[in-house]
């Protein structure tokens, strides 16, 4: 709301330079946004935000009330008395109120022979600056009014008000209005409509209609002041898309105690900008009565809740400056409500008033006195924040990226996605079923700016449709291009290791898997399987289903070819997914540990040919079962299939280390075990070996 | 000159010129190891008539501690400044990459707030993204259809949920699960129906913090933001306005001062009666406070980053500087 400063001092004196205004204002809760030293009239004008609760402040009246408070001085009302010396308005026009729950009062006054024109130029310049356009001289004191009391009027041509009658009732099914930006309206039956005798002429509280709108052949006006039901407004306002200010207004809360003296001080502005002469009377139909509640004080509790100590006459004092009257009751204060403060229900909003008023940057600053209490942090928190360490470790690249996803982004595998009812737009549309196209669409983005190695993982929750209602679930994805060593210099020695020279130059689905494994075997995760899988997020043929007994901890694999080209992504890539709800079920707390044995290891390298269909672990699990525990590790350092060998055949070389807890190992213990390993991987996979 | 003085004299020429400890030690082997040239002067003296022998002997180790007095002399320069050696490696070549990896800055921040909450003895709990309206809003005193709403547009799932417009929604979920005292902290996403641009987007982060006790009041809830806004920023002004949120009363906004200027930080205020009522909770015998913090907000402020999108974005060279 804008609010030129030279009216406000119409009610206010006004001591402080428009800077200190909107400081002060601020500090009140009334946020000055803006502020300019001279508006359209020549005076400093403040852009003020009114909080919602405030409907009395979206006034000049109500912003001077505050800073009269503020000030400490007195706030000067104008003159609500009009000179009424035409016939009694109730002879010329008749008012009903037909739905009392929509519409708690209405009151109406009426000005004869006025003459329509020009508003002068102060009233003019004052609507300007507060961002209104002049119309003509009686919407423009209708408008003023408004701005000046807070209370929204609409002045009808008396005598295009069929039967001379207002009815305040519903809308009838089918009925339509033009209202008076020249649009058909269709109104519904829990909409509140201002009717003649025959026809909608108003959308009440929200648009006056056009057929009975003021023009220049205008000679005869009523002007309507009412009260209507905030929630009925604001939905009306809402369904017909027609948010005004009179809209704001009522759904903010207008006073109900002031409903009549507004009407008489816009009939009164009339007669003397457009002449003419005011009938005597304000029609006034009160459904509800306006009631100045009272609301218990105590000031014991004041202190309680503002930690100052505060006697009843200070908390007299705060409350008096704000135009609440008090009386004593025991050594508590009865306070009585003036009927503009809606927002004043109970005792806490009192202390609210005397804090304000003593502000709340005057109040002490202390911590929490009582029982001490446990810090700590959440069980998820805990679990993430390992996740992200071990992944980081691992050379991976923390990103966050959005929940909302676009519309066409590809589910996980049998995942029904939550949709937004609302979407914003097709690429703001429904919740993420999987981390991984987001991680993609980043890999993707990075690719765009040349950067060609990145791995990246992110921790965040999913979300699905169950089937009672949406459920969200937590992972842990990544995803990889490009090699770690990002530039040549870096890369490790292609001498020494011309193994780990190839393998730098480009991720594959076993270093995707490394992670993987990582993290598992840091969260105590042991007897993992991979098994071949499908799914429409990966490369048919290269993915694995990660799997502890009946769970599905998640999946590892080659990002679908089509998925990355979606994403702009022309780098081959590799991710993973897992389900941290399954790490939080299987992880191991503490970690099993032993004590590092004290005797030499002894390493046999052992190369065998079997068919290439044999699978690395089947090979690993038949040596396990036919060594003794003291085969502490089986490293595979090789593997070929080529011309070398038979075809459909490939060679698989393997380092076994042999360790004892109790002894240093003799080379005939040594030989006897291999003996049994290859006669097994013999037997049951038909190896060959290779000296 | 003697032979002596001309060995001390090379010696002590060749020490001087000495560029590097290495070489240091080799003029040492070189002059007085054990078949150094000022050792091998001592073979001379079977050569020499008797009665010069033991002057020559004690010319000879006077030489000796010479040069050996030289040499420590010179290897104390060298340590002192490495500079002037000449390395046998370019030690200027960039050092070998190690995964150059980063938290992402608002992990970073969420951990930051995380650790500065648990030290003052808040409990963080998790809440869902996809929220109950009753507890969005109807367990926050929102009255039905009110204006207030229009700061909380909303993106709506089904007839009974919604994406959590702010993180207060855990009040209602923890009321039904615990009894006060209690200090709970909990941090998430947040969304609202609102287009993106450099300050705005449909999803930020926020904390939100509340406790419950028998003795709470709005200084505490001021001493605590302020012990917050110290943490986190240092040295700062700090300001309490009032402002409106239907959950607390009275209702405040919190900012901080940051090169001369006011940063709204978010909301706060005292637990509204309403708010503990329906959680069960009698406000007569207990008072509480609560505020909810923008999360973005925070790094945005400190390291003065001027677009919001940038977060969500993730390019590798942005987030590579955190």
């Amino acid at each position: 709301m804008f609010v030129p400063l030279d009216w406000i001092s119409d009610y206010v004196d006004l001591r402080m330079t428009p800077q200190e205004t909107a400081e002060a204002l601020t500090m009140l809760g009334l946020e000055v946004e803006d502020w300019s030293e001279a508006g359209a009239s020549g005076s400093a004008v403040l852009d003020i935000t009114v909080t919602s609760n405030r409907g009395d402040c979206l006034s000049m009246i109500g912003v001077a009330r505050e800073l009269a408070a503020d000030e400490n001085v007195a706030l000067k009302q104008p003159s609500f008395e009009m000179l009424a010396e035409g016939p009694p308005a109730e002879e010329l026009a008749a008012v009903q109120i037909a739905d009392e729950e929509l519409c708690y009062r209405y009151a109406a006054t009426i000005v004869q022979g006025v003459q329509v024109g020009e508003s002068p130029e102060w009233m003019q310049s004052r609507l300007s600056a507060a961002g209104m356009r002049p119309i003509n001289n009686i919407v423009d004191v209708t408008n003023y009014v408004m701005l000046e009391t807070g209370q929204p009027l609409h002045a009808f041509d008396l005598d295009l008000l069929g039967g001379q009658q207002i009815i305040v009732r519903r809308a009838r099914q089918g009925e339509t209005l033009v209202t008076l930006d020249g649009q058909k309206r269709e109104l519904t039956t829990d909409m509140l409509a201002i009717c003649d005798r025959d026809r909608p002429v108003a959308v009440a509280g929200v648009m006056g209609g056009a057929e009975s709108e003021v023009t220049g052949k205008t000679v005869n006006v009523l002007i309507e002041s009412a009260c209507f039901n905030g929630s009925s407004i604001r939905r009306t306002s809402r369904a017909l898309g027609l948010p005004t200010e009179a809209s704001y207004r009522f759904e903010r809360g207008v006073d109900l105690g002031g409903t009549a003296r507004a009407a008489t001080r816009a009939a009164e502005l009339i007669r003397q900008l457009a002449g003419g002469t005011i009938a005597q009377g304000v029609i006034d139909v009160v459904a509800r009565e306006p009631q100045e509640r009272e609301v218990l004080l105590r000031p014991q509790r004041a202190s309680k809740l503002l930690g100052i100590p505060l006697t009843a006459e200070e908390c007299q004092e705060s409350l008096g400056r704000l135009s609440f009257e008090t009386k004593t009751q025991g050594g508590d204060l009865l306070v009585r409500i003036p009927t503009y403060r809606n927002d004043i229900n109970e005792e806490i909003d009192l202390i609210e008033e005397i804090g304000r008023v003593i502000g709340f940057n005057n109040l002490p600053s202390t911590l929490i006195d009582g029982v001490s209490l446990q810090g700590k942090d959440s069980q998820w928190g805990k679990l993430e924040s390992k996740v992200r360490g071990v992944l980081q470790s691992c050379g991976l690249q923390e990103v966050v990226t959005h929940s909302i996803v676009p519309r066409e982004t590809p589910e996980a595998q049998g995942i029904q996605p939550v949709e937004l009812r609302n979407a914003l737009s097709a690429d703001v549309a429904k919740m993420r079923t999987s981390l991984v196209p987001s991680l993609v669409q980043v890999l993707g983005g990075n690719f765009s700016h040349d950067i060609r190695d990145l791995w990246v993982f992110e921790v965040g929750k999913v979300f699905h449709q169950g089937e009672a209602a949406p459920a969200e679930s937590r992972r842990v994805a990544g995803c990889l291009m490009g090699t770690r060593w990002d530039g040549a210099w870096t890369l490790p020695d292609k001498k020494l290791h011309p193994e780990g020279y190839a393998r730098a130059l480009s991720v594959d689905f076993y270093q995707a898997k490394g992670a993987v494994e990582e993290l598992l075997q840091r969260c105590g995760i042991d007897s993992v399987s991979f098994c071949p899988t499908a799914g429409p997020l990966w490369r048919d043929g290269y993915v694995a289903e990660i799997r502890q007994g009946d769970s599905i901890l998640g999946f590892v694999g080659e990002v679908r070819p089509e998925l990355r080209q979606a994403y702009g992504l022309k780098a081959i890539a590799f991710g993973f997914e897992l389900n941290l709800e399954a790490l939080r079920d299987l992880q191991t707390q503490d970690l099993d540990w032993s004590a590092p044995s004290r005797f030499p290891a002894v390493k046999r390298d052992l190369a065998i040919v079997v068919d290439q269909a044999v699978e690395y672990a089947t090979v690993v699990a038949t040596i396990r079962r036919s060594a003794p525990e003291i085969l502490e590790g089986i490293e595979l350092f090789d593997m070929y299939q080529g011309e070398q060998l038979a075809p459909g055949k490939k060679s698989l070389a393997y380092s076994l280390t042999f360790r004892s807890y109790e002894k240093t190992l003799t080379e005939d213990e040594i030989s006897a075990i291999i003996a049994a390993v290859r006669s097994a991987l013999e037997t049951e996979l038909g190896a060959q070996f290779r000296e | 000159m003697s032979q002596v003085e001309n060995t001390v004299e090379q010696a002590r020429s060749a020490v001087a010129s000495a560029g590097s400890l290495k070489e240091l030690d080799q003029l040492e082997i070189q002059y007085l190891g054990r078949k150094g040239e000022v050792t091998q002067l001592l073979k001379q003296i079977g050569s020499l008539p008797p009665e010069d022998r033991a002057a020559f002997g004690q010319r000879v180790n006077a030489a000796k501690a010479e040069v050996a007095a030289a040499m420590e002399q010179r290897r104390e320069e060298l340590g002192a400044s490495q500079s002037s050696v000449a390395a046998e490696i370019d030690v200027t070549l960039p050092g070998r990459l190690v995964p150059r990896v980063t938290r992402h800055p608002l992990t970073e921040t969420i951990q930051e707030i995380k650790d500065i909450f648990i030290g003052l003895g808040f409990e963080v709990v998790e809440s869902p993204d996809i929220e109950e309206y009753r507890f969005n809003f109807g367990h926050l005193n929102y009255p039905p259809d009110h204006p207030a709403m229009d700061e909380q547009m909303s993106f709506f799932i089904d007839d009974e949920h919604l994406l959590r417009t702010q993180t207060t929604a855990v009040q209602g979920r923890v009321f039904q699960d615990r009894k006060p005292p209690m200090r709970i902290c909990t941090i998430g996403r947040c969304y609202r129906y609102e287009a993106v641009d450099a300050t705005h987007g449909h999803t930020f982060m926020q904390v939100d913090c509340f406790a419950v006790d028998r003795d709470i009041t709005l200084a505490d809830l001021k001493g605590t933001l302020g012990q917050f806004a110290h943490e986190m920023f240092g040295e700062v002004e700090t300001r309490f306005r009032r402002d409106f949120f239907p959950f607390v009363e009275p209702g405040a906004d919190f900012a901080v001062k940051w090169k001369g200027r006011w940063l709204e930080l978010g909301g706060a205020g005292m637990i509204h009666p309403n708010v503990l009522r329906m959680g069960g909770i009698d406000p007569e015998e207990w008072t509480g406070f609560a505020f909810g913090l923008g999360v973005e907000r925070m790094p945005m402020v400190k390291r003065g980053i001027n677009d919001l999108r940038l977060f969500y974005e993730n390019g590798a060279r942005f987030l590579r500087q955190f």
